[in-house]
């Protein structure tokens, strides 16, 4: 009876995924320029924002997920920080065209003119944080879901020299105020990164000085 | 005559280079037992996955990131390289004398590269696989360093802060091509993965 049980929790839990893929609703024109509208209005009142986040990295090889956490911080319009605190000290530091990293107790700071990867992720992390995603361009296919609880924005790169390294990334927005809860990466590796983010709290009283890059 | 003599004095200096060790602590073990295939391993053969911090530096660039290590059985290993922030650099496998590439980001895919990185992992696995290889040791069954090769790809490599057999400091270097590739043990903790 118990093995029978736990053939079952196993079977949904296989299947559950592709159940809650096929439960997307895509979003008509109409619903797309609603949830844009809202986006720009949560956007437009948010100066800066906190939040706690938690990274979950799967890949085949790995048994269970590589976690990490830390506190995210975003100031608008392109200042974004991924301080780690768990399970070691990491920072990643955008501004602007500067990305600055934090490891060992060293600091190294890079020109993200010559890195395309985490330029377009800052670009679309951003995007998301100032309510523009409609306008990141054509080098994207943007498609807008609905799953009950909020908004999917299924976001495909089209240029090859991306793709080969993102093949997708999805943002889930709650529906009630457009909050981002989640930002998944999958990559031409086949490995995937999400990002979940808890207790987000905005325009707080953060300044430029946390985001130095010197 | 003078040209002869120059020659010969470049190649007594190269010889005797090539005689010297270049760690200064510990004694150079050369011709002894331990260089005809006993010598001490430094990573563990049996099935398991190992995580460590990696901290690459060619000349004056860094990256950093996390080297995964699953050893599945004998000379089967897959290794992969990625960033904190998640991205995935280098996937590959290898099996006895042959690598599979499973992925690799453009910048790094180059083949001396990734020839480089397979010679370093198969020395790291298998410390006594050329002769060539002089060995420094504190113990009889502990390696400190390895030393192979004297043209532009020699390789140096160091083994420190041994737990439970194994060191969790692992530092490999090609002095000539100014790269080095500093392996340390994860704040992961590899039971919950």
């Amino acid at each position: 009876m118990i093995r029978a049980a736990l053939i079952l929790f196993l079977a949904l839990a296989t299947v559950s995924p592709l159940w809650s893929q096929s439960d997307l609703k895509k979003l008509s024109g109409s619903e797309v320029t609603a949830f844009d509208s809202k986006l720009k209005s949560r956007s437009q009142a948010t100066e800066t924002l906190i939040a706690d986040f938690r990274q979950e990295k799967s890949m085949e090889m790995l048994k269970n997920k590589m976690v990490s956490k830390g506190v995210f911080k975003y100031k608008r319009e392109d200042k974004i920080a991924f301080l780690y605190s768990q399970p070691m000290v990491y920072h990643m530091i955008i501004n602007g065209q500067k990305l600055r990293i934090l490891s060992n107790g060293k600091n190294q700071i890079i020109d993200l003119k010559n890195n395309p990867v985490m330029r377009e992720v800052r670009s679309l992390i951003a995007a998301s944080f100032l309510g523009n995603l409609s306008q990141v361009g054509t080098t994207y296919k943007i498609s807008y879901f609905d799953n009950k609880s909020g908004v999917v924005v299924v976001v495909v790169p089209q240029s090859k020299q991306l793709s080969s390294v993102i093949t997708r990334i999805t943002i889930n927005f709650k529906g009630s105020n457009a909050e981002i809860e989640r930002l998944k990466i999958e990559e031409g590796s086949g490995s995937v990164t999400e990002y979940i983010f808890t207790n987000q709290r905005i325009n707080t009283d953060l300044t430029d000085e946390d985001f130095r890059i010197n | 005559m003078r040209i002869s003599g120059l020659i010969s004095s470049i190649l007594l200096v190269v010889s005797l280079a090539g005689c010297s060790p270049l760690l200064k602590e510990g004694i150079w073990l050369q011709n002894t037992p331990f260089a005809a295939g006993n010598v001490p391993y430094v990573y563990d053969t049996i099935p398991s996955t190992r995580i460590f911090d990696f901290t690459l530096v060619f000349k004056k660039s860094e990256v950093t990131g996390i080297v995964i290590i699953k050893t599945e059985g004998a000379g089967e290993r897959r290794i992969v390289m990625t960033s904190v922030f998640g991205m995935t650099f280098l996937d590959f496998e290898l099996k006895g004398e042959n690598i599979k590439i499973n992925y690799c980001i453009e910048q790094l895919n180059r083949e001396r590269v990734i020839l480089l990185l397979k010679k370093d992992f198969e020395i790291l696995f298998k410390p006594d696989h050329s002769k060539i290889t002089r060995y420094l040791y504190s113990s009889p069954d502990r390696l400190d360093a390895l030393e192979q090769g004297n043209g532009i790809t020699k390789t140096l490599m160091k083994f420190t802060n041994y737990n439970n057999k194994w060191p969790e400091t692992i530092q490999i270097e090609h002095p000539y091509l100014r790269l080095s590739l500093l392996l340390k043990k994860t704040e992961y903790d590899p039971e919950s993965i």
